[in-house]
């Protein structure tokens, strides 16, 4: 029934939530023509604030390097998935800023099918029904969206 | 969910296009064999509850039709949906549930134990400004299962 490769975003964090919803993607709906976009966004630190305005050089580096091993393990993690459940083709892509307007933003550019997304993430907050990246994402997609929720 | 893969999946439909957009959307992008399809169809009375009082104290007639314009969707969206049905072989069944749409649908795919459930982005509702109308915001907060919206391009 697919006319040719369905391009699908997910977003990506290290929360389980976030797995679920790659591992309910993969179950139900994965196709062998898919190509997936993994989206993550790390988490930024504001250095000049939290020093004050002073910029100290160490605790910037470490800071750093704590920051990309984080997004190098999150990455392996998801490439050993691919390749264990088989996907043909997958790009994962790091991105600045806020996450929902990073999948968005990447859902538009590449004119996805379909945007996944879990429906919370790393956030502390639980009194809200859903997560704010999966809010923004299900008011700004222009396309189908399943969150993934249990 | 079973490991053979006999999922059951709830598609809310109200008979509009957002609904037909959902139905034809998951057919073509999710549907797999052995899929059972459950469509919840939510009879909205609320053409008649927004009649004002006066008028419905005095005309009968009116009630009478009213309710017969909603048995007439209800009809329509069977034929189509059997169509439907025939023409992908698909197995399913039509439910039909009264009082607020979202709890409705909720309710079922919690006694279908379905895999998941799928919505348009608006139905019927009058206001188009919205990009999400009340029913889909209501699956979406309140599903125990992943949702799936299709949201067409506008």
């Amino acid at each position: 029934m697919a006319q040719g490769g369905r391009k699908i975003v997910i977003g990506v964090d290290e929360s389980a939530f976030s797995e679920q919803a790659f591992n309910f993607y993969v179950e139900n709906f994965l196709r062998e023509d898919d190509t997936l976009f993994l989206v993550h966004t790390p988490e930024r630190y504001n250095f000049v604030d939290a020093n004050l305005g002073t910029p100290v050089e160490h605790p910037h580096r470490e800071l750093l390097e704590e920051v990309r091993h984080k997004v190098e393990a999150l990455e392996a993690k998801y490439n050993k998935k691919i390749e264990t459940m088989g996907i043909k083709s997958a790009k994962f892509l790091k991105r600045h800023g806020d996450p929902g307007e990073a999948i968005v933003h990447v859902a538009e550019k590449e004119h996805a099918n379909l945007i996944v997304t879990g429906c919370r993430g790393m956030g502390l907050l639980r009194r809200t029904f859903m997560g704010s990246v999966s809010d923004y994402v299900m008011h700004h997609a222009s396309c189908p969206v399943l969150v993934c929720r249990k | 969910m079973s490991s053979n893969g006999n999922r059951t999946i709830v598609i809310a439909m109200d008979g509009s296009e957002h609904a037909d957009y959902a139905f034809h959307w998951y057919v073509k992008n999710a549907y797999r064999e052995g899929d059972k399809v459950v469509i919840v169809f939510c009879a909205e009375y609320n053409s008649i509850a927004s009649q004002p009082l006066t008028l419905m104290s005095v005309d009968k007639n009116l009630i009478t039709n009213l309710i017969d314009g909603e048995e007439k969707k209800v009809k329509d969206l069977a034929s189509k949906f059997e169509s439907l049905v025939l023409k992908y072989k698909i197995e399913g069944k039509i439910v039909r549930v009264n009082g607020e749409p979202g709890p409705g649908i909720v309710k079922v795919a919690e006694e279908e134990k379905a895999a998941m459930i799928v919505t348009g982005t608006r139905g019927l509702g009058k206001i188009r400004r919205k990009l999400l109308g009340s029913v889909s915001e209501y699956i979406l907060h309140h599903s125990p299962v992943p949702v799936m919206v299709c949201r067409q391009k506008e």
